[in-house]
């Protein structure tokens, strides 16, 4: 079963998340920030991570540099989610390596999880 | 010179000339000929003296020679010589004494034996002892003529002829004589003048010349020697056989003569027929006198006469001369009287002729000259007040300059007191002027400023945020001046100030014409746009921040109503679906709002981005068109699509196209009822591309189609209807379309329909840089 790591600060968001990737049959993990998204993904190496960008803290930017540049979790795929309207971060967020860069309020659901699916169609489900 | 003096001196100058040319004539052939008359003369006389001489000379032989050959003589000297008888001497004395007696000259007479001994003679002297041995012996052989040197100054002459008897030599006869013929023949003068005489000389015992009596000017008493040594004395020649005329020696006296000489070689004597030069001369000299009288004479008469012939031809010349300065002093009725027929007289016939003329010219002259005196006075006048109003003028100009003046010193101060920076830079982009606000934002003082190039002081660049990148950002002066128009920083434009600092600035640069038009320089305003950015960064970051905020909340209301809707959580009943739907909706609306909002804020501030890509644009329309139809289809609408043919890739921002077509897409269908039609048209014409897009729905109500574009607007026609919008989507269109130097307009009819049209150049969009892009909007 695919991995997936949602590192969120807004509870509502994570929770929603989360309740659906469940429903998908994915093993769920949660953080609720940048610096224990980290631990967590260093631990548990999760096959995608989806990563907001704006988080007290560690923002999603300065997580995803750390992510690329380790070398266990460099290939780990990638979703950053935000609802900031800067989409020059969309540019860095390509840079750092990151896969995809979404809106929340314009991205429903079920695309993500078109999206996710697609990139982990290569993962054995267990 | 005036006339009379000039013909006066031709005249004597000819004359003179004339008169010289005459004298010399004269003289030289005058005189040559008097000359030649007195060589003839001398010539003749001595002709004439040495026939004489010759005639004397034989006479005196002949004479001598009969008396040796007196039969009784001879037989007394034979009867002598054979008996040395004392008788026969005696005889032969009385016959001596006979012989004296038979001629009145004969002096003495002797006779001389075969040796030369006097035998017998008249006197008792030895005879032979007084004469020359050499003359004895010769008088053995022939009969002689000589002269008897002696100290008288008149001189003797002896004769002496040979007695022979059967020729056989017995003796000599030896007769002492007076020269007396010869004598007159040195006293004749005739035709000789005064300083004219014969000369008879011979040589004497020591070789000298002597005279044979003392010649005309000497003392009668001395007897004249002259030595041998004085070669150039006439009698010194002649005896050197020196014959003719001779005109340069000199006489017994020193005098200059002209001599003929001539040797009478018989007797050895010399003869000389002489005349002073200066006697010769006189004539000349006399008639030198008398040419030069002559000449004198005649000089004072053409002098007279040219004095007169002068004043005949000068007088009528001075007449008409000083008519002329009468004349033209103005006093016209100067008459001029010459009546001679001559060609003077004709000159002054022309000349009255002409001083008519004058006169009447002179009137008609003195007629214009008042006319044009009257215009003058006129012009003067006129001119006057032209004066006056000129003046008029200038002190107008004056009161301009000095408003002028004040003007500029008005502008000046404004210019100083402006508060933005105001720098002026030539064509040459050199800096001539600024106000105080450049030194204050830039930090350079105006020594460092004025006068130079101004981009080697104001760096003017691009900066953009989050980047390293520095660019030069002075295009806009440049363009300012290339093309007269107003340019514009382009925003963020930041200048780098002495100290390095980087100062945001913003405003604009404008081209500076003179009168002509032409550009001569440019004007460029900027501000201290730190705190605008500042601002700006300030209220883009409360956007960026407050749009977050409203998103999160609706995310969540977004996903929770979505997996409600998809029976996550259990199915739901038909009613629960259409009341959850409509939470959905709603949250949509308000999802949909802060996106138009968060667009409609980056409009505003200007800071969207611009990127173009190379776009197929009819495959992006297929692909929007496509996102309509669920709506489409709900409502039954019919979209149909027309491409040309021929369109090419666009350079264009793909994001920004997108909207468009959304927007306009999405009004068409949204604004049509059930079964209309919307039609999406992308045509090309030069030099844009044409995007139209045509409904049939409820149309623009007119009185409402100038607000169409406003924020947040909505037609009343379709808010009854329902129907939602925000109200920003045309507002964003527009806004899109402008900066991408395109343009928008649509035609519309209440209850008919609409069309929009859209162009967008064909060489597409510019680039911007901007720190956002735009939003998705639904």
């Amino acid at each position: 079963m695919a991995k997936v790591l949602i590192i969120e600060d807004e509870t509502p968001l994570r929770e929603a998340l989360t309740l659906k990737l469940k429903r998908e049959k994915f093993e769920v993990l949660g953080a609720k920030s940048g610096a224990e998204g980290l631990e967590v993904a260093k631990a548990q190496k999760p096959n995608l991570i989806l990563l907001d960008i704006m988080m007290p803290g560690m923002n999603g930017l300065d997580v995803l540099k750390e992510i690329k540049s380790n070398a266990g979790l460099m290939n780990t795929v990638v979703i950053m989610l935000t609802n900031l309207p800067e989409e020059s971060a969309k540019e860095k967020v390509k840079e750092l390596g990151g896969n995809e860069y979404l809106v929340k309020s314009n991205t429903p659901l079920e695309e993500l999880v078109v999206k996710i699916k697609k990139y982990l169609a290569n993962v054995p489900e267990e | 010179m005036k006339i009379r003096n000039k013909i006066l001196l031709y005249f004597l100058i000819i004359t003179f000339c004339s008169v010289l040319i005459i004298i010399a004539d004269s003289f030289y052939n005058v005189d040559s000929n008097i000359v030649k008359n007195a060589e003839s003369k001398l010539e003749a006389i001595a002709t004439i003296q040495e026939n004489r001489i010759d005639s004397e000379i034989n006479n005196h032989k002949i004479q001598v020679g009969l008396v040796a050959n007196r039969t009784s003589l001879t037989d007394d000297v034979v009867n002598f010589n054979t008996s040395k008888d004392s008788k026969y001497r005696d005889s032969l004395k009385i016959r001596a004494e006979d012989v004296k007696g038979s001629v009145t000259d004969y002096k003495a007479v002797y006779i001389l034996d075969q040796n030369g001994k006097t035998i017998t003679g008249t006197d008792s002297q030895k005879i032979e002892e007084k004469i020359d041995p050499q003359k004895i012996i010769f008088a053995k052989e022939k009969k002689q003529v000589f002269i008897f040197e002696s100290e008288n100054a008149a001189k003797d002459m002896v004769l002496t002829a040979p007695i022979s008897r059967d020729g056989k030599f017995q003796g000599i006869v030896l007769i002492v004589t007076e020269a007396g013929e010869i004598q007159n023949i040195m006293t004749d003068y005739s035709g000789l003048g005064e300083t004219g005489e014969t000369i008879v000389a011979f040589i004497d015992q020591n070789g000298d010349a002597e005279y044979v009596r003392p010649p005309r000017f000497a003392n009668q008493d001395s007897q004249i020697t002259i030595p041998k040594e004085q070669t150039n004395v006439a009698a010194i020649r002649s005896l050197n056989k020196e014959e003719g005329l001779i005109k340069n020696s000199v006489d017994y006296r020193d005098h200059p003569v002209y001599a003929v000489t001539e040797y009478i070689d018989d007797v050895d004597w010399g003869l000389v027929v002489k005349i002073d030069k200066a006697e010769l001369y006189r004539p000349i000299f006399s008639h030198a006198i008398q040419l030069g009288v002559l000449g004198s004479v005649m000089i004072v008469l053409i002098v007279i006469v040219s004095f007169f012939l002068a004043n005949i031809i000068a007088k009528p010349i001075e007449i008409l001369r000083s008519g002329a300065e009468e004349i033209t002093k103005g006093n016209l009725n100067y008459n001029i009287s010459i009546d001679s027929k001559d060609e003077i007289g004709a000159l002054s016939q022309s000349f009255k002729t002409m001083m008519q003329a004058i006169i009447d010219s002179r009137a008609e002259v003195d007629k214009k000259v008042q006319n044009q005196t009257n215009e003058i006075v006129a012009k003067q006048e006129y001119l006057h007040d032209q004066q006056k109003a000129v003046l008029n003028i200038l002190e107008d100009v004056e009161e301009e300059r000095n408003l002028t003046a004040q003007e500029k010193d008005k502008v000046e101060t404004i210019l100083q007191s402006i508060g933005d920076a105001v720098f002026v830079v030539d064509y040459d982009l050199k800096i001539i002027l600024i106000n105080p606000v450049v030194i204050d934002i830039s930090g350079f003082s105006a020594a460092e400023l004025v006068g130079k190039k101004y981009s080697d002081v104001l760096r003017f660049i691009y900066e953009v945020e989050n980047s390293k990148i520095e660019k030069v950002n002075d295009k806009f002066i440049k363009e300012a001046i290339e093309t007269g128009q107003v340019q514009e920083m382009s925003n963020h434009t930041v200048l780098i100030d002495k100290e390095g600092k980087h100062i945001p600035v913003a405003d604009s640069a404008a081209p500076l014409k003179n009168k002509q038009g032409d550009i001569v320089g440019c004007v460029v305003v900027f501000r201290d746009a730190s705190k605008e950015y500042a601002i700006d960064k300030a209220k883009t970051e409360f956007v960026s921040l407050a749009s977050h905020q409203l998103r999160t909340p609706l995310s969540a209301i977004n996903w929770y109503a979505e997996m409600i809707i998809n029976g996550d959580v259990g199915k739901l009943t038909e009613e629960q679906t259409k009341y959850m739907q409509e939470i959905y909706k709603g949250n949509q609306r308000m999802i949909n709002l802060v996106n138009a909002l968060l667009d409609v804020s980056r409009i505003e501030l200007g800071t969207f981005a611009i990127s173009p890509e190379k776009i197929n644009i009819v495959s992006l329309a297929r692909d929007l068109v496509k996102e309509i139809k669920l709506l489409a289809d709900q409502k039954k609408i019919l979209i149909n699509e027309s491409y040309d043919k021929s369109l090419p890739e666009i350079s264009a921002d793909p994001k920004l196209l997108q909207i468009i077509f959304q927007n306009l897409l999405s009004n068409a269908v949204k604004y049509t009822p059930n079964k209309g039609r919307v039609t999406l048209t992308i045509t090309k014409k030069e030099p844009n591309i044409i995007i139209e897009v045509k409904d049939t729905g409820y149309g623009i109500p007119k009185a409402q189609q100038g607000r169409i574009y406003e924020k947040l607007f909505r037609a009343d026609n379709v808010r009854v209807k329902d129907t939602e919008g925000t109200g920003l989507g045309l507002y964003i269109v527009k806004a899109i379309v402008e900066q991408a130097n395109g343009k928008i307009s649509f035609i519309s009819k209440e209850n008919m329909g609409t069309t929009f049209r859209v162009e967008i150049p064909l060489k597409g969009m510019p680039k911007k840089q901007g720190s956002k892009a735009l939003e998705d909007i639904k």
